[in-house]
């Protein structure tokens, strides 16, 4: 029981600082029956230290709010700070901070719709939109916000492009090559389960969408595949895009 | 994540310094004050306005509260429209107020069918309202659109919507007060070609968008 905490930490979706995994592992933790769990483990994740003094759950929630809300205003700051160096044409500033970003941009990504090549394109279009867009931030307004606006559009914008990508691709794929895809679908489900937004999706939503926007397959192929029409290919694929834009725009931060 | 390396490095590398951002808000009510003196100008120029319009505006209160809606609700979406080109800066509840006073505004139009601000009559009428209205609304959008292209809109074709649907408002609201006082009238020349500026600034955006398929896209 006390290890399941810090279990659900350790897989957290991110290979990253202790802090980002607590925030992954909070809102799971919430849901799981059981104090002794969340409270014994707490103390093993915070503090890494095993500690057996155990605050009561409201106070225990609290704490761990405030010490995300702490490691996001810290964030905030560096982050606002680092660009607004980078508007005055430094260069370590603005390196520093795309790096920063590109681990940030990639577990929000990661964590909304798995681990896909799709992710990675987005990873680099977020990154060029911000430096396409650095002179339309305001210091004087919080980053984050500024921020995920553009990571939501871009992972939005980036799903959309995505067939005619593969399209492209694929007249240069032969037939073998298209077989392996089959292959990858596997792997694309078990990443869909790790990201909330794709498997939040409805099933028919979904394996349209898996099936044209990251495993690659054309229209033509999906609806073969499926046994419909290619129009309700179009329509389903359409909707499912509308609806992730819907719930990427509802996902605040 | 060697991909990612060496996006940034090849971003940050060179590095040329930016201006510092605008206020988007003094941006905005920079350019709804511009364009409402262009409007204004314009008007004087090319004919007189209504006799007694603007004694009517102190002696009608419901006309005066039908105006005052009328300048409330476009500057209310020219500031929607400036904050709709920055990322972050427009939130949903700006836009459904800003849409919530322009549907107020042109309801009053609506409800003058059945108990009109002012006595409807022929008084002041203007013989190319509709065309005026349309001529007029467009250096104010090219002049929004100048703006804004220069920020980073993430939905440029609806950021341009919104500036042409404001610019496009203007001139038929000073035409309350340059041309005859008739709701139907008014809706059918003075609002409908505002309105259908919004069209226009659509199609602008998106030819714009044609030429230029890397603005905005990363």
């Amino acid at each position: 029981m006390l290890q399941n905490f810090v279990k659900m930490s350790a897989v957290a979706p991110f290979n990253t600082a202790m802090e980002d995994r607590l925030e992954w592992a909070l809102p799971k933790a919430k849901t799981m029956t059981g104090r002794t769990t969340l409270l014994g483990s707490f103390s093993v994740a915070v503090n890494g230290q095993g500690s057996t003094t155990i605050p009561d759950e409201p106070v225990l929630t609290k704490t761990v709010e405030k010490h995300i809300t702490l490691k996001h205003e810290s964030d905030e700051q560096r982050w606002s700070k680092l660009m607004a160096n980078a508007q005055t044409g430094d260069e370590s500033d603005y390196r520093q901070l795309l790096t920063e970003l590109t681990d940030v941009i990639y577990n929000f990504l990661c964590s909304r719709f798995g681990k896909h090549h799709f992710t990675e394109d987005c990873v680099q279009e977020t990154l060029i939109a911000i430096h396409q867009a650095r002179h339309t931030y305001d210091q004087h307004r919080p980053f984050r916000p500024w921020l995920f606006a553009i990571v939501r559009h871009k992972a939005i914008d980036t799903l959309r492009k995505q067939s005619s990508r593969q399209r492209v691709s694929s007249q240069y794929k032969g037939e073998q090559e298209v077989l392996s895809q089959v292959s990858q679908q596997n792997e694309a489900d078990n990443e869909i389960i790790r990201g909330h937004l794709l498997g939040s999706l409805s099933e028919q939503h979904r394996e349209v969408l898996v099936l044209t926007k990251i495993i690659g397959f054309s229209v033509a192929e999906t609806a073969e595949k499926l046994g419909i029409s290619e129009s309700l290919v179009k329509v389903r694929v359409h909707r499912a895009i509308r609806k992730l834009k819907k719930m990427m725009e509802a996902d605040q931060l | 994540m060697n991909k990612h390396e060496t996006l940034i490095s090849s971003l940050s590398s060179k590095l040329e310094p930016v201006s510092p951002p605008p206020n988007i808000n003094r941006l905005a009510l920079a350019w709804f004050a511009l364009s409402a003196i262009y409007v204004v100008a314009v008007t004087h120029l090319f004919g007189p306005i209504r006799p007694g319009a603007l004694t009517q505006l102190s002696t009608e209160p419901r006309f005066l509260l039908e105006t005052m809606l009328g300048v409330a609700a476009i500057l209310w979406f020219s500031l929607l429209a400036f904050r709709s080109a920055v990322p972050a800066a427009l939130t949903r509840q700006f836009a459904v107020a800003g849409l919530v006073l322009m549907t107020l505004w042109l309801a009053q139009y609506v409800i003058g069918f059945v108990s009109p601000a002012l006595e409807p009559s022929k008084l002041g009428k203007r013989n190319y309202c509709y065309f005026e209205t349309i001529i007029y609304a467009l250096p104010a959008i090219l002049a929004g659109l100048f703006y804004v292209r220069r920020l980073y809109p993430l939905r440029p074709v609806r950021t341009a919507m919104s500036v042409s649907l404001a610019a496009g408002m203007l001139p038929a609201l000073y035409m309350q007060l340059a041309c005859m006082y008739e709701p139907a009238h008014i809706l059918a020349f003075h609002i409908l070609p505002g309105l259908l500026m919004v069209g226009v600034g659509a199609g602008i955006a998106a030819w714009w968008l044609l030429r230029h398929p890397g603005f905005g896209k990363g």
